[in-house]
């Protein structure tokens, strides 16, 4: 026997059982918890968020709309979730420090000389240098398997913004840990 | 397809995101322009690049904290389905509480009312009854306590402290949402709340570890003090190491280094 899809346990929860929530909480936490982490780069207001996700999931149940659209309407929630919360409270978690301790920690050489790890930890610091509106895209797209047109329900914007969007932010983070490289070795 | 649609078209590409026909199109757009050839590579080395950062994994405390979470709502969800709440709903609506926490507290206060009037008219509550009674009215305050540790506002987080110290034997949940909340919650108010309530389940060991764990974790003295205090109140020897190297460190208050001084001594003795 296949396994509920994602739409027909949210129909579930919609209908008043909480109990298929579990299931969707145990299918999204690691994706939601990674995708906040690369937002906003800290691991307790990402937990906290993916928390507040799924009391926004019970809260607005009835808003779900189903034609196997829940992870679309998923991170719909998400990013409202993380805009809230950074409105109130986060503000100084948007320019994390992460990126200089990166630097300052490297030995000197060059970029295609760096080790995996090393490389990542740039890479992940130049995405936390983007813009925001450029990172959700590149998040979005990259670690989430989400198509632009989806991306554009998300963010609220054509997928022909998208792909524009996606084509910039890609150029910026290229053009972003060419200078944390050069920024390495004077 | 100029140079600019075959890039977008080629980033989507990268992603599994381009037809079968725009695909052929980029490929044909790219043997006849260099720039673009170029481009792409180093689009494709970008999105490379962003494949290495790997996923991390929450910590296990997400999904406690979901659980709780679950348990509160269903919990509320039991009673909202009173049947005469629907015909009284509207007047009684105007009496409620609007914030969650403040009706959980509420509908877990009017519980325990209930069982404590029921006994009383009664009198006639025998052993085994009584029990089971006992034991719900402590889970609904557990799950109140942990519904209310969730909350954004302070005021809420030390109401669930205090709503914590209510259960007679707090479950390993509250335990840990206890010593969460002492390591984390940005509030010195709350924290200092935390380590009394936890002081009072000093014999469970995971809570000595916790309270141990914690005394490097906090930043303000008179959180650091009151884990003193809470170790030295369990009696905890394995802190006497730990208490000295606090009372070495030279950037801590000095009323901290004089504390954990204290603090070691009491526990050698």
């Amino acid at each position: 026997m296949s396994e509920p899809t994602d739409d027909e346990l949210m129909v579930q929860v919609r209908a008043g059982d909480p109990e298929p929530l579990g299931v969707l909480f145990e299918r999204y936490q690691v994706p939601l918890y990674n995708f906040f982490l690369r937002l906003v780069g800290d691991p307790a207001t990402s937990e906290d968020l993916v928390q507040e996700c799924f009391l926004r999931i019970l809260k607005y149940r009835h808003t779900y709309r189903g034609q196997s659209q829940f992870r679309t309407w998923l991170y719909q929630i998400a990013r409202n979730a993380r805009v809230d919360l950074h409105r109130k409270r986060w503000r100084e978690t948007e320019l994390p420090e992460a990126a200089d301790e990166v630097l300052s920690s490297h030995e000197p050489g060059a970029s295609d000389a760096l080790e995996e790890s090393q490389r990542a930890e740039l890479v992940r610091a130049a995405l936390e240098r983007l813009p925001e509106d450029k990172r959700e895209v590149l998040v979005l797209s990259r670690y989430h398997d989400l198509r632009y047109v989806e991306i554009g329900r998300v963010l609220g914007c054509s997928e022909g913004a998208v792909k524009v969007r996606a084509h910039r932010a890609m150029k910026e983070l290229r053009a972003i840990v060419q200078d944390l490289v050069r920024e390495r070795v004077p | 397809m100029n140079c600019e649609r075959a890039m977008h078209t080629y980033l989507a590409g990268l992603g599994g995101d381009a037809t079968a026909t725009a695909d052929a199109e980029v490929r044909a757009h790219l043997a006849a322009c260099a720039a673009c050839r170029q481009e792409s590579r180093t689009l494709a080395a970008t999105w490379d690049d962003l494949g290495r950062i790997p996923m991390a994994e929450p910590s296990p405390a997400l999904g406690m904290r979901f659980d709780a979470m679950l348990a509160a709502y269903r919990a509320g969800a039991r009673q909202s389905k009173r049947s005469w709440e629907a015909r009284a709903g509207d007047w009684l609506a105007l009496w409620w509480p609007r914030r969650p926490a403040f009706q959980l507290a509420a509908a877990a206060f009017l519980v325990v009312l209930g069982f404590g009037l029921g006994w009383r008219l009664d009198g006639r509550g025998r052993g085994t009854e009584m029990a089971a009674l006992r034991d719900e009215v402590q889970a609904t305050r557990a799950l109140v306590a942990l519904s209310l540790l969730e909350q954004r506002s302070p005021a809420d987080r030390l109401q669930g402290v205090e709503w914590s110290s209510r259960v007679e034997h707090p479950d390993p949940e509250v335990l840990a949402a206890l010593l969460e909340t002492l390591d984390r919650d940005p509030n010195v108010n709350v924290r200092l709340a935390a380590v009394d309530a936890l002081a009072h389940s000093r014999e469970v060991p995971s809570v000595r570890r916790g309270l141990l764990a914690s005394l490097r974790l906090q930043s303000s003295p008179l959180v650091q003090v009151a884990v003193i205090d809470a170790l030295v109140q369990a009696r905890e020897r394995q802190a006497v190491g730990p208490l000295r190297q606090l009372s070495d460190d030279r950037l801590l208050d000095p009323a901290v280094r004089d504390r954990a001084r204290w603090g070691a001594e009491q526990l050698n003795f």
